[in-house]
């Protein structure tokens, strides 16, 4: 497997992280890719932006006078700050339903603060501190929209599923049948798609209101959302936010669990999806950018602003900064490092 | 570099973790290997029941009065329960010596109750909440029993490193001037070495510990029996280096380092065994360790039923829905790749 990151301490190099890249065009053409592009990866988290499409097509946003700072939140893994939890009870009170609907599980927020901070009142997380609250509040309106019950709106077998099932088909351009899905961290199906046709669904997002095929306007509402309100879609001293913000919308990353990595790029009309193998989360980070970086699409200042994450840094437990995690490869070049473990990193 | 372990979701592959395993007896014969043996990584805290040998074989642990239960945590990359405070902070009151005595670093304990109790009654954590500090309190002992100053113990230059660094060379069979040396997350020295030495130093850790005329007969002894008398010490409360110590009935000792370094020690035919997952995700460790103690035959029936839980390693979700698992892999032939279908989970 194609070596993309290494972790270094002390100058050596002590981990590796593996991993796959394959970056499309809105026509499907494949423009880089680093592994297998046929590799099959469940979508996770970064399939939320890709949900969304339901929600736009549906009519729902109109109906029910959804914001489009409310409809950001339905493409967010959020962090579960205060603002993001006050935006949820905003759509749930707008569709008529409350908290007690989400069945997205009592999940800690990722936020160490709003941890800390529920601990401290003693009280357990309820399901809207879950980072997918804000896509089982999309799930949820469109419940309320087509009058399916709200109830077991998580099962695969349950009408809103089959919805998304069908418009990941459609997107795709193939038969629902062929569509396969998993059991995802909030319990609602998650889907399972090559690297090319995760990245082909990220190039029609970057390729928005101007694209060429069906759904193009739910995918620039989506694009505008996104790039207009980055903090709700993760959350303060996150990636995702740090990076559409300091981009200037110029590049929209959306995390997904397990180390992938998904990322649209509106002026090139791009889409780009990572892997990391081992599903670790980190890495993926200087992975990305410095695949934006090859693209051209973050400058040196940008990146020195993405420091943290450009180039995140290993420290030992006095602070000091023992170590970091590289990223090791040109996506233009195709070429990826060969480092061995104990390797010296020069 | 092959693959250990895989991460399944609805039957498919979704994530991979590769890596290396050397088993090796006392003379050093290689009895198991997966990837290449001479591939270096730092030892991290497997280190630490070898680190602590030369305070015991100087008769320091003797003469600052050390019991097995402080050995044990000498030994530790503790929890950092109540349990493990106390231990420590008993030998830091011992030996005169104060909390910042300690250049561990201050650390949130990993103990979730701990933390959260932490958390719940405004306090902050200190030194001895970090799983260092055990460590670092026999070094401090070790310090003063040869009458240096205590005041820099961490760095590598310091007669206490000196004579780590020496004991190191020993077990693993390694030049001094061929060890690179790095920091640790604790800030201590920490050795650069290839997998079939580290595994080479628990073989000989464990053969030393059995046989009377081995030089270092009474520390390795000493380690072994510490180990398994107190595992809780070893890591803490539910904990898998405990529990494994905890279940097998004095068969061997075990030890996580960072990065997901792990060694073990097997009294039965004196094997020392080490395995590295290169990416450093730990959630693999478990059911590779247990995949091989079997492999080996080490553990029975009675042993495994108890342990089982490491070994078939559910993943539940956010409502603790079963979604998949984490199936060792290294002992089979086939090599799945991501988005592979699995048949038998």
């Amino acid at each position: 497997m194609p070596q993309l990151a290494v972790r270094t301490r002390s100058g050596r190099v002590e981990s590796l992280h593996d991993g796959y890249i394959c970056v499309t065009d809105s026509d499907n053409n494949i423009i880089h890719s680093i592994g297998n592009p046929n590799a099959g990866i469940y979508l996770r988290s970064s399939g939320k932006p890709l949900y969304a499409v339901a929600y736009v097509n549906s009519g729902l946003l109109e109906k029910f006078n959804i914001s489009l700072k409310e409809f950001a939140i339905m493409c967010s893994s959020h962090e579960g700050q205060a603002f993001h939890r006050k935006i949820i009870l905003s759509i749930l009170k707008k569709i008529g339903l409350n908290e007690k609907a989400l069945d997205c599980g009592h999940k800690y927020p990722e936020s160490q603060k709003v941890h800390d901070a529920l601990v401290m009142l003693n009280k357990r997380p309820t399901p809207i501190f879950s980072n997918c609250s804000g896509k089982h509040a999309g799930f949820l309106a469109l419940c309320q929209f087509y009058n399916y019950s709200p109830k077991d709106y998580t099962k695969p077998e349950h009408p809103v599923n089959h919805l998304i099932s069908k418009t990941m088909a459609e997107l795709l351009e193939c038969d629902e049948s062929e569509i396969i899905t998993g059991k995802d961290g909030c319990t609602l199906p998650t889907y399972f798609l090559t690297m090319q046709q995760t990245a082909w669904l990220y190039a029609r997002l970057a390729h928005g209101y101007e694209g060429n095929r069906k759904y193009k306007d739910c995918f620039g509402l989506i694009q505008s959302a996104m790039t207009k309100y980055p903090r709700v879609i993760r959350g303060s001293d996150t990636f995702c936010t740090d990076l559409i913000n300091y981009s200037d919308g110029r590049a929209i990353g959306k995390i997904g669990a397990e180390g992938v990595y998904c990322i649209s790029i509106p002026e090139k009309r791009l889409g780009v999806c990572i892997k990391m193998s081992d599903g670790h989360p980190w890495s993926s980070y200087p992975v990305a950018v410095r695949i934006l970086e090859e693209l051209e699409i973050l400058d040196s200042a940008t990146v020195k602003k993405l420091e943290k994450w450009a180039l995140p840094a290993v420290k030992d437990d006095k602070g000091n900064i023992v170590g970091y995690i590289h990223p090791s490869f040109s996506l233009i070049e195709n070429k990826t490092s060969k480092y061995e473990p104990g390797d010296i990193y020069p | 570099m092959e693959q250990l372990a895989v991460v399944t979701r609805n039957r498919y592959v979704e994530s991979i973790h590769q890596g290396y395993i050397c088993v090796v007896d006392s003379d050093g014969k290689v009895i198991y290997k997966k990837g290449d043996i001479n591939t270096k990584f730092f030892f991290r805290s497997s280190a630490k029941p070898i680190q602590i040998i030369p305070f015991i074989h100087s008769g320091g642990a003797k003469a600052m009065d050390y019991s097995p239960k402080e050995i044990a945590i000498g030994c530790a990359s503790h929890s950092g329960e109540k349990m493990h405070q106390d231990t420590v902070l008993n030998v830091l009151k011992r030996l005169n010596l104060d909390v910042k005595d300690l250049h561990c670093g201050v650390k949130r304990p990993y103990n979730e109750d701990e933390n959260n109790r932490l958390i719940l009654q405004g306090e902050k954590p200190s030194a001895l909440h970090a799983g260092c500090s055990g460590k670092h309190a026999a070094m401090l002992a070790y310090s003063k029993f040869l009458g240096y100053d205590i005041s820099d113990y961490n760095k590598a230059s310091h007669p206490v490193q000196q004579e780590v660094l020496k004991t190191i060379s020993i077990f693993t069979d390694q030049q001094i001037d061929g060890i690179p040396i790095g920091t640790d997350g604790c800030g201590l020295p920490i050795f650069i070495l290839p997998i079939y030495n580290m595994a080479l130093s628990y073989a000989r850790l464990t053969k030393y510990s059995k046989d009377p005329d081995s030089t270092y007969h009474e520390s390795c002894k000493a380690v072994f029996e510490a180990m398994n008398k107190h595992p809780e010490m070893v890591a803490g409360t539910g904990e898998f280096c405990t529990e494994l110590m905890q279940h097998t009935n004095g068969k061997l000792i075990a030890k996580i380092g960072a990065e997901s370094v792990y060694c073990l020690g097997i009294k039965e035919k004196n094997l020392g065994i080490c395995i590295k997952i290169v990416d450093g995700g730990e959630r693999a460790v478990y059911p590779v360790v247990i995949q091989l103690l079997l492999e080996l035959k080490v553990i029975g029936d009675d042993e495994y039923e108890k342990l089982k839980h490491w070994h078939i390693s559910k993943l539940l979700n956010n409502l603790d829905e079963h979604i998949g698992h984490i199936i060792p892999v290294f002992h089979k032939d086939e090599v799945l790749t991501l988005g592979s279908r699995v048949n038998s989970e």
